[in-house]
């Protein structure tokens, strides 16, 4: 039994050493299905559907969505019409990685926000 | 009567055709000539004999020789100046390079944001770009850098507004600092990425060029040729329960991709956001042209 526990502990310990700075949950399919076929309609609220879990719930070491992450989010809202949400999380990946300024200002010009 | 006509109608058409003309012009001296003899002539010099090319016979042993003394120059100029033995004892035993010595223009540049342009496809793989810029874009994010969103790069390429890779110059890249407020920008040509029918190994071939946008330098270029071959799949898709699936055709070949991002980074400087920004300058790096093969088949 006791053995069993430092397995199980050490098991637990390793895993809490992830070295991955972001957690990127379903991106990869996601973004390779919408970039290998396109969506309709309906798939796109289902794709931002999954893409609220990346943004609002964010992993890993720095506990904050991935780089681009709530530019893409926000583009995504823009498709569906949710303006008001999509400048918000425009203006997010502003704040929270402050690279992103020139393009996202460009962005939400273009996109008339 | 009929014969003057038939005379008259002959002159006309010569005259039409401007053979007349031509056959005085051929029979007449030429001008240039005429006038350059008069000018030595009046003036007393010597016409200058031109000469067009100077032909030397050379014997079988001076053109070895010269070809010899050519490709010496061209390995010089390659910077391929290794003996034999040495050159082959390094492709056995690398030498050990420090990342300050390889990507110099990583440290003092200090990109902190990175634009990853469509990729030149020469693969047969339809949706290999598709492939590795997803996997390259998270990549470089966990290394700490900002990548532009890869929606964007591909909503930009679908909507005709941003060239692919193969467009492009270096000279142009300055652009983007402007557009994007990217510090760098990385083009990449993939030369294949396909598994044969009669293999089980999955191959790709890539090349990474990352440029500066305020310098046009490059900061880090890459080659690879990634091998990939074994019964443990290369990557595991997260399945969620309301997820997209890929086809399962697709997914060793997408795993490929991610595993081959994840050696071709290996050695890549990390960025501004990872706690070991600028402390891994003195830590191993690989050769410019990099050889990789995963091959765990069971004997």
């Amino acid at each position: 039994m006791k053995k069993l526990l430092i397995v199980i502990l050490s098991l637990m310990f390793f895993a809490s050493c992830s070295n991955d700075l972001y957690k990127y949950y379903d991106y990869d399919n996601l973004l390779y299905a919408y970039g290998s076929r396109g969506f309709t309609e309906k798939e796109i609220k289902k794709f931002s559907r999954e893409y609220k879990i990346i943004v609002e719930s964010p992993k890993g070491k720095r506990k904050l969505p991935p780089p681009g992450a709530c530019a893409e989010y926000g583009y995504l809202l823009f498709l569906q019409g949710k303006t008001k949400e999509a400048r918000e999380n425009l203006v997010k990946e502003t704040v929270i990685y402050p690279e992103s300024k020139t393009y996202v200002d460009a962005l939400i010009k273009t996109l008339e926000l | 009567m009929k014969k003057a006509l038939i005379l008259i109608a002959i002159v006309s058409l010569f005259v039409s055709c401007n053979v007349a003309k031509k056959i005085i012009d051929d029979n007449l001296p030429e001008d240039k000539d005429q006038t350059e003899d008069v000018i030595a002539e009046i003036t007393g010099e010597k016409k200058e004999i031109v000469i067009d090319t100077n032909i030397t016979i050379l014997s079988k042993k001076e053109i070895k020789k010269i070809k010899k003394e050519r490709e010496k120059q061209d390995k010089i100029a390659r910077g391929d100046t290794l003996g034999f033995i040495k050159k082959n004892y390094y492709q056995f035993f690398p030498k050990r390079e420090d990342r300050i010595v390889s990507y110099p223009n990583m440290y003092s540049e200090k990109p902190k944001s990175i634009l990853l342009i469509y990729p030149w496809n020469r693969s047969k793989n339809q949706y290999a770009p598709e492939m590795y810029l997803i996997n390259i874009s998270k990549e470089l994010s966990q290394k700490g850098y900002y990548v532009v969103p890869t929606i964007i790069t591909l909503e930009h390429h679908k909507k005709d507004t941003m060239f692919s890779s193969q467009f492009l110059k270096a000279e142009q890249i300055t652009k983007y600092k402007e557009e994007y407020g990217v510090d760098a920008v990385m083009f990449l040509t993939i030369y294949s990425l396909s598994k044969p029918w009669w293999s089980t190994n999955i191959n790709s071939v890539a090349e990474y060029t990352l440029l500066s946008t305020s310098t046009s330098d490059t900061l880090f270029y890459r080659k690879a040729d990634f091998n990939y071959d074994s019964p443990i799949p290369p990557y595991k898709p997260n399945k969620s329960k309301d997820t997209y699936e890929m086809d399962q055709r697709t997914i060793p070949i997408f795993g490929t991709c991610f595993q081959m991002q994840r050696s071709v980074f290996m050695d890549f400087p990390y960025g501004p956001y990872h706690k070991n920004y600028l402390k891994d300058k003195k830590k191993f790096s690989y050769q410019k042209e990099m050889r990789y093969k995963i091959d765990a088949r069971p004997s």
